[in-house]
């Protein structure tokens, strides 16, 4: 309905004028501001100076960036996989048990809703290796303490728990939706067809629920690719960088070391990754599709 | 067929079990704020104590807890009324001419780490001597709550018949009339749901306010670091600041926890 | 190919019941169609031949077993339904082969049944299509041919042409008739459109409210229905129902016209049915209704005339030649012999043709 009378393209203008110069001026300028930035070495006395793709070659010799991606990578495949698997059990139960009560409804959707600050605080209470919850619990029923969030070797789960417990949730709601929307019929039919509950399941349900999947893994990728609240508030990276993603890596060289420039770079990378993956999951997720 | 009983229990039983998990670390959360020093830090731990009010009352009175309290409300609140004056109209103009670049626009945003924007903005607030002001908290945490605010109207605004939009324009109204005589009425209930959602969203977040914030307009999230670093011996104090910090948006969220449901499980909450 | 028998099924819906006691026998080879308006209960009796749905009492038996707990794979049924149920992620040839997997069928006999279906239904060119790519009818075809590779002992069909623009209806209709004289077995058929229930049916079962109203074959539901109802459910347009008085043999309508209807026992209310191609033009003055026309819908065989009667409205099948036009007044002959009696209060046919 794109309106043909002056009048109208005016009005349209004005309307849509505030965000657009606002997205401009927040957004696409700042964003060109820091590409041209990882072309830069910017001194803390105020210069700068081009240095072209010198960064981005300090960058891929930079150990820690390595680390940071390998870190970045396993924590994102861990509680992806966490997640949706969690996530399916979940809606498999919810769509099973056909009615929601408010208070489930309250329960399930607080999780993701809770500042992930304050869930991080909440699992350094809990998961405190000396008086935390958790350590109190594996030892009563005979397993052995873990250092949790403290120990280099299991930061990485640890945290992948805490975003699983947050975000599982909502994995589960969007997985349920999928569910509902597989038509009713078809699992008549498969009833009728002589499949039992396991084969109707990895023949059928999953198999159909794929697009739904790849949808849930593309909104969660985003946003586990560029893991950083949780991080920053436990363990801002440690023990000894075992925590240490890219984006961590990238805001405290900017704003603890203060080098702009390699900052931007590493910002610059990071967002082509984040990119590169919703574009391969998205293309994953057109050949499942039926 | 119908389930048989026993499985229908079985599945209770297991969400049961699901609830106390997603339960347990809220509860206990809240449970360890009312606890004293000693009982906070007792272990085994203990679900059974004299509970107190001291870490409240602490953190309340002795900290700045109040003051970043306003400041979070100052901002969360500027930062939701930008997002709808901005983001309205613009739902309201891509709804009716589908030119949605802007949208795109922020949508390849949200793919980047906040580092990418916050390198800019410090360079640009600085220069604007705007680092530490309310202004520049506001305008940058509106950059969350714009595309929040027209991802949840543009569906709503499209459910708008076009025949009622047209049959205004015959009547003579203009384009920004019938936004604001005819489709803004017609959406009040998405406009609650998109200033709650933008609320619960701008309160939540952590990066913007660690950088550009001073110790005057930090808010609540990003003093909540205050409380971590000292809070390694003050573990009541951390969790009543926890507790306190969580309730809006947990309360907030319980008001549209209908539509959030009924929203995500039907695939068009795309986050 | 076995029979099917209902004694005192009931079924209840929570505290509701659907279908109070039924009894109903459907013999081997039969092609039966469940017939009636939504709701009257022809898809739950069908789901419960199925085992989609189970009896809350009453015994159900196909062929001589005792099927009421007996799971829908091995009641040795297939079922057509209404939205075709096709698995959307698999091709055609996969859709019609996974019962049969289901089964454990070696691998050989179920490519020669596939093979053998999608010949029968013309299907061989779409084998390795996915249903988005299928058209309405196609897809119809192939949830055909999933039925038939199991070689069942009963198909079932729920509404299967519901879903059809009305050209493709008539032809897969046709198709469903034939197939079921090739195959011989035992077919059931549910519909709410009645010429697809006369027109296909060896025999028909009329349901209304959870109730059988009559069983048997589409002449005699036609000719001789048992109640009110299946008088104005068959036939289209429907019955014209009058109410009079009658009295030493003649009867009295409401608007004072008097028919001759000899040998009836006398009623102070009764309803009296008339088909619509049963009132035929007379010349005027003689016996009959004399009506004026609202309105005419020709249909080239014939014209319907509409009319109104003590201010009910009533339709009439005359030939064309009488080329009535709307504000005539018409004369229309009433033979008793087709006349049809009914209780005012039950419905209940007290005498017909």
């Amino acid at each position: 309905m794109i309106p043909s009378s002056g009048k109208a393209r005016a009005e349209l203008a004005v309307l849509g004028a505030p965000a657009i110069l606002f997205t401009l001026a927040l957004i696409a300028f700042p964003f060109c501001y820091t590409v041209w930035l990882g072309f830069q070495k910017v001194q803390l006395g105020g210069g700068q100076s081009f240095v072209g793709a010198a960064n981005y070659a300090h960058m891929l010799a930079d150990p820690v960036f390595w680390s940071g991606l390998r870190v970045s990578l396993v924590l994102y495949v861990v509680s992806l996989v966490m997640q949706l698997v969690a996530g399916t059990y979940l809606a498999l139960l919810l769509f099973n048990a056909k009615r929601m009560p408010g208070p489930l409804r309250a329960l399930l959707i607080s999780p993701f809703m809770l500042p992930p600050v304050v869930a991080g605080m909440m699992f350094l209470v809990v998961l405190d290796p000396s008086i935390g919850a958790a350590n109190y619990l594996l030892q009563s029923v005979g397993l052995p303490p873990s250092d949790w969030l403290a120990s280099p070797q299991w930061v990485v789960p640890t945290i992948a728990l805490i975003d699983t417990w947050q975000w599982a949730p909502y994995v589960a709601l969007i997985v349920l939706g999928g569910l509902q929307s597989l038509p009713a019929s078809v699992y008549e039919a498969a009833q009728i067809d002589g499949a039992s509950g396991l084969r109707t399941f990895r023949r059928i349900t999953l198999p159909l629920l794929l697009p739904t999947l790849a949808t849930a893994t593309i909104l969660r990728s985003v946003d586990l690719l560029r893991f950083f609240d949780i991080i920053y508030i436990t363990t801002q990276g440690g023990p000894n960088d075992a925590s240490n993603t890219l984006n961590i890596y990238g805001f405290r060289v900017g704003f603890e070391f203060f080098q702009f420039g390699y900052a931007a770079a590493l910002a610059v990378t990071l967002t082509a990754i984040v990119l590169g993956a919703v574009l391969l999951l998205n293309q994953m997720r057109n050949a499942v599709a039926w | 067929m119908e389930r048989p009983a026993w499985l229908r229990l079985l599945t209770v039983v297991q969400l049961g079990i699901i609830g106390i998990v997603i339960l347990a670390p809220l509860g206990w959360m809240v449970l360890s704020s009312f606890k004293s020093s000693q009982d906070v830090t007792a272990y085994p731990p203990s679900l059974i104590f004299a509970p107190t009010l001291d870490n409240y009352v602490h953190l309340l009175g002795t900290t700045p807890f109040i003051d970043y309290a306003r400041n979070s409300l100052i901002v969360t609140i500027g930062s939701t009324v930008l997002g709808i004056v901005l983001g309205v109209p613009s739902a309201y103009v891509v709804s009716l001419t589908r030119i949605s670049w802007p949208a795109l626009l922020t949508l390849a945003a949200r793919m980047a780490p906040g580092t990418l924007f916050l390198l800019p903005w410090y360079v640009m607030f600085r220069e604007l001597g705007l680092i530490g002001s309310y202004w520049a908290l506001i305008l940058t945490h509106a950059v969350i709550t714009m595309p929040i605010v027209i991802w949840v109207l543009l569906p709503s605004f499209d459910a708008i018949p076009r025949s009622v939009l047209e049959a205004a324009q015959v009547d003579g109204c203009g384009i920004i009339r019938s936004l604001w005589r005819i489709a803004l009425p017609l959406v009040s209930a998405g406009l609650v749901v998109a200033s709650i959602l933008a609320f619960v969203f701008s309160w939540n977040y952590f990066l913007f306010a660690l950088v550009l914030a001073n110790s005057e307009t930090k808010t609540l999230i990003a003093a909540a670091f205050n409380f971590v670093g000292e809070g390694s011996t003050d573990w009541g104090g951390l969790m009543a600041a926890a507790t306190l910090i969580a309730l809006p948006p947990l309360l907030l969220a319980a008001a549209v926890q209908r539509w959030l449901i009924s929203g995500l499980t039907m695939g068009a909450v795309k986050g | 190919m076995a029979s099917i028998r209902f004694q005192g099924v009931v079924k209840r819906f929570g505290t509701t019941e659907v279908i109070p006691p039924l009894d109903l026998v459907i013999e081997d080879h039969e092609f039966v169609v469940f017939v009636g308006p939504s709701g009257c209960g022809k898809s739950t009796l069908l789901r419960m031949i199925a085992g989609l749905e189970t009896a809350t009492a009453g015994e159900l038996f196909i062929g001589e077993r005792r099927v009421n707990s007996v799971p829908p794979a091995q009641r040795d049924i297939s079922m057509v339904f209404q939205d075709y149920a096709l698995y959307p992620h698999m091709t055609v040839r996969q859709n019609m082969a996974f019962g049969l997997e289901m089964r454990n069928l070696p691998r050989a006999e179920i490519a020669e049944r596939v093979d053998r279906a999608a010949r029968m239904l013309q299907l061989e060119a779409l084998l390795d299509r996915r249903p988005k790519a299928l058209s309405g009818g196609q897809r119809q075809r192939v949830a055909m041919g999933r039925a038939i590779v199991r070689e069942p002992k009963v198909f079932l069909f729920d509404e299967p042409l519901s879903n059809l623009d009305a050209k493709l209806r008539g032809q897969v209709r046709a198709e469903i008739k034939a197939l079921s004289q090739t195959l011989r077995t035992t077919m059931i058929f549910v519909t709410h459109d009645q010429v697809e229930a006369m027109t296909m049916a060896d025999r028909l079962v009329v349901l209304e409210a959870g109730r059988i109203q009559q069983v048997g074959t589409p002449e005699a539901v036609y000719e001789q229905p048992a109640n009110r109802f299946v008088a104005g459910f068959i036939g289209s347009p429907s019955m014209n129902f009058f109410p009079a008085s009658l009295k030493d043999g003649v009867a009295t309508l409401a608007d004072g016209t008097r028919l001759a209807l000899p040998g009836c026992v006398d009623h102070d209310a009764v309803t009296i049915g008339v088909r619509p191609e049963t009132m035929l033009p007379v010349p005027a003055g003689s016996p009959g209704l004399v009506v004026g026309i609202d309105l005419v819908e020709p249909l080239g065989s014939d014209t319907l005339v509409h009319f109104r009667c003590a201010g009910t409205g009533y339709v009439a099948r005359v030939p064309p030649e009488t080329r009535p036009r709307p504000g005539d007044t018409l004369t229309l002959g009433i033979d008793p012999a087709r006349v049809h009696l009914f209780d005012p209060d039950t419905g209940v046919t007290l005498r017909h043709r």
